[in-house]
């Protein structure tokens, strides 16, 4: 691949808001990531003629970086479900950022069936971040929280 | 009205479903398990959820976490495939409680068919014979129950009501063995299907298996698409399919799929469905009806020219059949081979990547398949990796086009059962459609 190509990449890229690229020609191939990080593989993967595929956000994607050092501190959700931040919606959230949780400690609901499932912490710690908005659906496995040191 | 549909099922059945969705502009919401989530399929889908882990049970088979994906994505209707959720009453009904429109036939009518012994007491009083002996359930009397053996006559086939898939039968062949049979399946049915409930019928040595499909609206239109040939199966698990079923007249067809017609209109049955018959060369004994789409449903669809899964979805938006029973035309013939992650040896299951993958293709060959160069088979889920089928005008040139199908086939990195096929499609029983239901058996000796 000449250079004049690859300078030309760089500019389609900039000019986005990808955080990575990669294409393939032939044998030869370039990738081009933003940010110091790896990012896991998505794009190439789908099927041709796939666009709508919803991709993890970026936001998550370093959660995940972050959480192969420190596995423990991520919630991820148990179950398919409505996320609810607070028991219901006149009352104060169960947790916010900031905040120091125990053992079983409620953080959040998840609705499923019409049934509301409190979802308790794994950890103990502080609450860094709350990955999901109140009202928002969740996929079983998808991180909720992050609780650190 | 259905504009978008959840698909709570995996593999070829939720490709093949989501096929027929997007013919019809409705949007699809691919339900799928963590070890599913890169499947090409799912991301064809215009959404994806995963709703659980790999193990069946708390995934595909987890009724709040389908249900919740279809709240969550605000779907207005649920496909079940086949398998899982598929035969569950309590699904179709919860779907149905939930809001949204269950894509099959009625709770009501999966309960009666899922119990034997209500399916063959419906059946027979909507006109169909069934295999003597059939319909009543035993009791704790042994002498009781050893008359009616007498009256049936021996070998005689223990049943457990409540049982499907193969389990919770078993073959008596004197009276000797009647006490102990009764033990053992009784236990197998009430750890396999939680009821214990039993019945006898007549063992037919060398039957074939012939089934009919029927497609009923909600309208009362109901229609039967001729017959399909299941006699190559092992283990009660089918392996070849073919329609029609070779040497039955057309006379002979229709009568009995006006039969099956008659017995859905009685008992207001809509959705697709499949009556199923042992015949022992003289007559057509009902044993089973499926409330639900089959695996091997295109071969009727190759032979009708009728779309089945569109038609699921056309009954479930409560329109009325694409087609009455005289634009019904069946013509020509063709056969399905599974080909299965299987040694074509003894059928063990072989799980493993698949590392070179080629379809074949070519006039009258249809390949139902999700998996791809690199797909993993896991061990969580049944072994099929595709379905081949093939059309001909008439059944040597679907066997011939069936030959060089398999030929062209690529698959490597497990065990599959091509060389089986490929032993079947030149044996001379085969050919000479001499069928049975030990038939396999016999070729695998």
């Amino acid at each position: 691949m000449d250079l004049r190509k690859i300078r030309k990449l760089i500019e389609i890229f900039h000019a986005t808001e990808l955080t990575e690229i990669e294409i393939h020609e032939g044998e030869e191939s370039i990738r081009l990531t933003r940010g110091s990080r790896g990012v896991p593989e998505v794009a190439h993967q789908s099927a041709p003629g796939v666009d709508s595929v919803p991709v993890k956000s970026l936001e998550e994607i370093q959660l995940d970086e972050e959480g192969e050092e420190s596995e423990h501190s991520i919630v991820r959700a148990p179950m398919v479900g409505t996320f609810f931040l607070a028991p219901s919606p006149d009352q104060e959230p169960f947790v916010k950022v900031g905040d120091k949780v125990q053992k079983g400690q409620a953080l959040c609901l998840i609705e499923a069936m019409k049934i509301f499932n409190q979802i308790e912490s794994e950890y103990e710690g502080t609450i860094i971040n709350i990955l999901k908005e109140d009202g928002e659906p969740v996929e079983y496995g998808e991180p909720l929280f992050f609780i650190g040191e | 009205m259905i504009d978008k549909v959840v698909i709570a099922n995996r593999g070829e059945i939720a490709l093949r479903i989501l096929r027929a969705c997007r013919d019809l502009g409705i949007s699809t919401v691919a339900l799928h398990s963590e070890i599913d989530r890169d499947a090409k399929y799912v991301k064809l889908a215009d959404e994806s959820v995963c709703i659980g882990p790999a193990s069946p049970i708390r995934s595909y088979l987890n009724i709040p976490a389908v249900i919740a994906a279809a709240e969550v994505t605000n779907a207005s209707a649920i496909h079940p495939g086949y398998g899982f959720l598929a035969e569950s009453s309590d699904f179709a009904e919860r779907v149905e409680k939930s809001g949204f429109n269950f894509i099959g036939p009625s709770a009501e009518s999966i309960r009666t068919m899922g119990n034997k012994l209500h399916a063959i007491e419906t059946m027979r009083e909507a006109g169909l014979e069934c295999l003597p002996g059939s319909g009543n359930a035993i009791g704790d009397d042994l002498s009781e129950v050893k008359l009616m053996a007498q009256e049936i006559g021996y070998p005689v086939l223990l049943k457990a009501a409540a049982g499907g898939g193969g389990k919770g039968m078993r073959q008596v062949e004197q009276e000797s063995q009647l006490e102990q049979a009764i033990m053992v399946t009784r236990n197998e049915s009430q750890s396999a299907f939680g009821d214990s409930t039993l019945y006898l019928e007549k063992y037919l040595v060398n039957p074939r298996h012939i089934e009919i499909q029927v497609v009923a609206d909600k309208l009362g239109n109901v229609i039967h698409l001729g017959n399909r040939e299941c006699s190559i199966q092992w283990n009660h698990q089918k392996l070849v399919e073919e329609a029609p079923a070779p040497g039955i007249d057309a006379s002979t067809r229709d009568f009995l799929g006006g039969l099956c017609v008659q017995a859905c209109k009685k008992i207001g049955y809509y959705g697709v469905g499949t009556f199923e018959f042992l015949y022992d060369g003289k007559k057509f004994y009902f044993i089973e009806m499926n409330a639900r789409i089959q695996v091997e449903h295109p071969v009727t669809e190759f032979i009708s020219g009728c779309d089945i899964v569109k038609e699921q979805l056309r009954i479930a938006c409560s329109d009325s059949l694409s087609m009455t029973q005289d634009q019904v035309k069946l013509e020509g013939h063709s056969i399905e081979c599974r080909i299965n992650a299987e040694d074509s040896e003894n059928l063990m299951p072989s799980p493993g990547k698949i590392t070179q993958y080629h379809q074949p293709g070519g006039p009258g060959v249809r390949v139902d398949s999700h998996v791809y160069h690199n797909y993993e088979i896991t061990p969580y889920y049944d072994s099929l990796i595709a379905k081949l089928i093939t059309y001909g005008r008439d059944r040597s040139e679907a066997i011939a086009r069936m030959q060089g199908a398999l030929e062209e086939m690529v698959l490597e990195g497990v065990k599959t059962t091509i060389p089986l096929h490929q032993r079947i499609m030149m044996d001379k029983d085969f050919r000479e459609a001499n069928l049975d239901i030990n038939y396999l058996q016999r070729v695998l000796n």
